[in-house]
């Protein structure tokens, strides 16, 4: 009999998850990654941090060495962009009509920046970043310019601000919200990152939104809602989409990314999905979401090894993440949805601080800045749903692990 | 290069050559040796890839961070003799160190 075979589609965090846990939990059956991208797989939190700084070799990006693969017996296809999957003969289709069928398949396709539209003249001059490839390319023009804007004012947006702008250009952030990261978390953090990034001599653009971009002699003209910036170049980072668009086509069910449950398991039985592409079920919420984190990644990397495996392991984790931006570190765990109250520990005005949103008494999420006690402590208070004592929380003269007490 | 020793929690040895200038984790991972997850990368923002340094080592380290002493202080398994793998960069002079793993990282 022929051995069982595993297909994974997507080279990402998610699939090395799930592809190393195979391997961990003993899988005895083949198993084999496609990959669109020609890098193996890799991790891409440092792309807006040290590897953009050029502080890190390309080769200390990749999770694992090649001899990893060869050594375990993990097929590594790059470059090979999945076009189909035919779910009723349980096969997979590249390019070139090459097919390839399997028993289980594993989606961990992603996400892929949101687009804006732009002319051809200038689209040597509008960088995304999301890979190995972008960084490159605007690592190249780092060098050549001296002036850059960034749209859209989220974690990625801004870390590249911060990175930028050390390495001596000038930066300009374009949000069109009334405030930077307003999706994503408090007016407190907002404030405190407008702060640091404005002391650092980047310009920040609230309210103001981006009408079009025109070729100029010198680069590009970004005309906005407040007038018109010329730069030598611009980045985008206005949000990512779920890559889900495989599955839907081939009769998975996806909206706003594949829908999975609690084990990880798409709407067919044979296929499963993790990471950024996922809209999966959090019990500690109570709903389902999506989430762009490594953290995340790998727990669903996890649980889909562990569903195939045939053990009933459901995922169920609090979701955290981090950003690092001049010399602070923002460690974020839980979900901003529904607050209260907010209780701060320590003083904004420093570069140490903690901000926990809390519900009937209870910590919902907290952001952390360069406290990472307090980050660690929250998430175990959030997971063991803690009644708290605000006034202790807010009391700096009581150690944080004793707060709850 | 440098030759380290990381022992699993089970007693395992893997003896392996690393390169200078990268971390004790960075080793582990590229060796794919058990033991270290290293969730975050080396960010110093996970605490999954603790390990226990012998006193003798300790001195010839960089010494630790505020941030990475209250990283550890949350970890389940967390001794006297604990570091996070990814905030140790690998020197000349670690040539025949042992590096012991705890039982899990999470
Ligand atoms: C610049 C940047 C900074 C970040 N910083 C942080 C951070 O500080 N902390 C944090 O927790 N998270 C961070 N993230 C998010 C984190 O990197 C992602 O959550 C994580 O990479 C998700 O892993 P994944 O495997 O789901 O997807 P990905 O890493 O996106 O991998 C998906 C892969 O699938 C491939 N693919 C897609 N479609 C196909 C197809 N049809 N056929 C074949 N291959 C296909 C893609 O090319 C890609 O290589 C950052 C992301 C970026 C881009
Ligand atoms: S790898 Fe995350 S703290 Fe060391």
């Amino acid at each position: 009999m022929s051995k069982e075979k595993t297909l994974i589609i997507g080279g990402g965090q998610a699939a090395c998850q799930t592809a190393t846990s195979l391997k961990n939990k003993k899988y005895d059956g083949e198993i084999k990654i496609f990959c669109s991208e020609n890098y193996l797989p890799y991790q891409r939190p440092p792309l807006s941090k040290k590897f953009l700084m050029g502080e890190l070799d390309k080769e200390r990006l990749f999770f694992k060495p090649e001899k990893f693969y060869t050594e375990n017996q993990i097929a590594i296809n790059l470059n090979s962009y999945v076009q189909r999957i035919d779910i009723e003969n349980k096969e997979i289709f590249l390019k070139d009509n090459k097919k390839e069928n399997y028993d289980n398949l594993v989606i961990a396709t992603g996400t892929i920046p949101r687009q804006i539209d732009v002319d051809k003249k200038i689209s040597d001059k509008v960088f995304y970043l999301r890979s190995i490839e972008d960084v490159l390319q605007i690592r190249g023009k780092i060098k050549e310019s001296n002036k850059v804007t960034i749209i859209g004012g989220g974690y990625i947006g801004l870390e590249v601000a911060a990175i930028i702008n050390k390495l001596g250009l000038q930066v300009t952030i374009v949000e069109m919200a009334s405030r930077i990261l307003e999706r994503v978390t408090s007016e407190t953090i907002s404030s405190f990152y407008t702060k640091i990034h404005k002391q650092a001599g980047v310009e920040v653009l609230t309210n103001t939104s981006v009408e079009g971009l025109e070729k100029n002699n010198k680069g590009v003209e970004v005309i906005t809602s407040n007038g018109v910036i010329v730069s030598d170049f611009v980045i985008v980072g206005i949000g990512v989409l779920p890559c889900d668009t495989l599955a839907l086509e081939s009769g998975i069910d996806a909206k706003n990314g594949i829908i999975v449950d609690e084990f990880c398991r798409t709407s067919n039985d044979y296929i499963f999905s993790a990471g950024d592409c996922t809209m999966h079920p959090n019990i500690f919420y109570n709903k389902n979401i999506r989430l762009e984190s490594v953290h995340n990644a790998i727990e669903q990397g996890k649980t889909v090894a562990a569903s195939i495996m045939g053990e009933n392991i459901s995922y169920n984790q609090i979701p955290w993440f981090w950003s690092d931006q001049y010399e602070t570190k923002l460690q974020i765990a839980g979900l901003l949805d529904n607050y209260d109250d907010i209780v701060v520990r320590g003083d904004t005005k420093n570069q140490s601080f903690a901000v926990f949103y809390t519900k009937e008494n209870r910590i919902t999420a907290s952001d952390c800045v360069n406290r990472p006690a307090e980050h660690m402590m929250s998430r175990k208070l959030i997971s063991e749903k803690i009644l708290i004592d605000k006034d202790r929380l807010s009391d700096e003269t009581i150690p944080i692990k004793e707060v709850a007490n | 290069m440098v030759k380290i020793i990381y022992i699993e929690h089970d007693g395992t040895e893997h003896p392996v050559d690393v390169d200078v200038g990268t971390s004790i984790m960075e080793g582990a991972v590229s060796n794919s040796i058990p033991g270290i997850d290293a969730d975050c990368g080396g960010g110093c923002a996970c605490a999954t890839c603790m390990v226990f340094i012998d006193d003798e080592w300790k001195d010839k380290m960089s010494s630790m961070s505020d941030e990475e002493e209250s990283m550890l202080d949350f970890h389940e398994y967390k001794e006297d003799s604990s570091r996070l793998g990814c905030q140790i960069p690998i020197t000349e002079e670690f040539d025949g160190l042992k590096v012991k793993m705890p039982p899990s990282q999470h």
